[in-house]
């Protein structure tokens, strides 16, 4: 893959993948990390995509990946200190930045998959690896923990 | 307000940095490692070791490295094999294996010259025993110019098998590259409102290209062919050319990629903001790699504007293929 073609995908797929680094480290400067691994990994492999979807399901995919041994460093276990947070500004928002962050990690990449990227279910076990039934657990414990965590926050069932 | 609603209107706020995305981009183009902070116990004791005004490798042969990487300590265990090729030997220090996960400290010295004395060290091929699948990061901890010693934290993340600290493991390096200089989001002193309003244009053949409306760029681009640079770097290596042929800044780098030199140019504002490119195109030609920037800013306040350079120029590399197989004694 040449330059201009890791532009294109940085410039098309940047955002989706750095939101997805964020979603489950909660930290800036990990999302940085992992941003850059994914990207490196592009560009060191020259992946050839047959479409859009594709090339956003393999970028997904490598990111999940780059995640998983994100978390195996026992020293990333630490709690992340405030300042490597993202100052989001309305109430609610950080309400729910505070909720996310108490849930599980794979709890939170399989939130952000369904809730912001729009995957289902059965999209996101081919991306993770693992069974539809999985996610669909993983979702359903999220959802209820975030509807404990914000009870009277959101005015929705979760 | 909804959860999915608040939770889509929080994401839509997230996005990468500029300078993340130019710094990962010059990496992509160099084939450089990824640009690893220091984790946070690692960070401590490489600060203690500096407040103490002591280098690693002086340490460790004093016997008070691991004492300053108390931190770390139950991680990394200490090894001390080596190997020498072409003069520069490789030394594991420490190391520390766990699962997926392999920590290592190393020391590169060159017996015979000073090779590796520069702005900074690349190294290439470096691997552990078996690792095709994962990834790899590596920090230069410290330089010690008196015994031409240079200190590395490496950490791999191997996901194609796990890693056993009872069996001997196999660390390899396969080239060492000085970088001679580094352009680290230096501002370039250069008075933008001086930019001509027209400037000669030459056709080259540009690879198809998004631009800012998602729309592709022509096969070809007229590129200024400036003569007189804004700015110039000392070693000639990188030049700076602007002008306003059609009301918008253009910005032209143009990079000595033969000599070794690779980089990439921003545009930052009064308040440090990367202004965002209408357009950009790229060419390279005997040796030399041109990319011109379009910037829609109002022409009564270039001045307010100031380009940014994030480069570096590799000197030659030393391959030396150089390996260690230790096993991890019991603590």
């Amino acid at each position: 893959m040449d330059e201009t073609t890791i532009e294109q995908l940085v410039q098309r797929y940047g955002g989706t993948v750095y939101r997805l680094a964020y979603a489950q480290t909660r930290s800036r400067h990990d999302a940085d990390d992992i941003f850059q691994e994914v990207f490196l990994r592009v560009a060191q492999h020259r992946p050839v995509f047959d479409s859009d979807g594709h090339a956003k399901a393999w970028l997904l995919r490598v990111t999940l990946n780059c995640l998983k041994s994100h978390w195996r460093a026992a020293w990333r276990r630490h709690d992340v200190p405030l300042d490597e947070r993202i100052p989001f500004p309305a109430p609610e928002e950080r309400a729910l930045d505070d909720a996310l962050r108490r849930l599980a990690p794979k709890y939170r990449a399989a939130v952000h998959l369904f809730y912001y990227e729009g995957y289902s279910a059965e999209e996101i076990a081919r991306m993770t690896g693992e069974k539809p039934s999985t996610i669909r657990t993983r979702l359903t414990r999220a959802r209820a923990q975030l509807r404990e965590i914000l009870k009277g926050e959101m005015s929705d069932e979760l | 307000m909804s959860f999915e609603q608040t939770y889509r209107r929080m994401n839509e706020s997230i996005a990468p940095s500029d300078a993340l995305i130019v710094d990962t981009l010059a990496r992509a183009r160099a084939g450089r490692r990824p640009k690893r902070r220091l984790r946070r116990a690692v960070a401590v004791a490489v600060a203690a070791a500096l407040v103490l005004g002591s280098t690693a490798a002086a340490l460790q042969a004093t016997g008070r490295f691991s004492a300053l990487y108390a931190a770390v300590a139950r991680w990394l265990r200490p090894v001390g094999q080596s190997c020498t090729q072409d003069g520069i030997t490789l030394q594991v220090e420490s190391a520390y294996l766990q699962g997926h996960l392999a920590c290592i400290v190393f020391t590169l010295r060159d017996t015979q010259d000073s090779r590796l004395d520069a702005a900074d060290l690349c190294l290439d091929g470096i691997a552990v025993d078996g690792w095709t699948m994962g990834s790899a990061s590596w920090r230069l901890l410290d330089w010690d110019a008196a015994t031409q010693t240079a200190t590395f934290f490496a950490e791999f993340d191997v996901l194609n098998r796990t890693l056993d600290a009872a069996q001997p493991l196999t660390f390899s390096v396969d080239a060492v590259t000085p970088v001679l200089s580094i352009y680290d989001g230096e501002a370039l002193p250069v008075d933008l409102s001086g930019a001509p309003n027209t400037a000669a244009v030459q056709p080259h053949a540009v690879d198809p290209y998004l631009l800012s409306d998602g729309s592709e760029a022509p096969q070809n681009y007229d590129f200024l062919t400036l003569q007189t640079p804004l700015w110039q770097s000392a070693d000639g290596l990188f030049a700076l050319y602007a002008a306003r042929p059609d009301g918008q800044l253009h910005l032209q780098l143009r990079v000595a990629q033969a000599a070794g030199a690779s980089g990439l140019l921003e545009l930052v504002d009064a308040d440090g903001q990367a202004v965002p490119t209408s357009a950009s195109h790229s060419y390279t030609d005997g040796g030399l790699h041109c990319r011109e920037a379009v910037y829609d800013v109002p022409a009564d306040r270039l001045a307010d504007y100031t380009p940014v350079l994030y480069g570096a120029v590799d000197g030659a590399a030393v391959e030396g293929e150089w390996q260690v197989t230790f096993r991890l004694e019991e603590k």
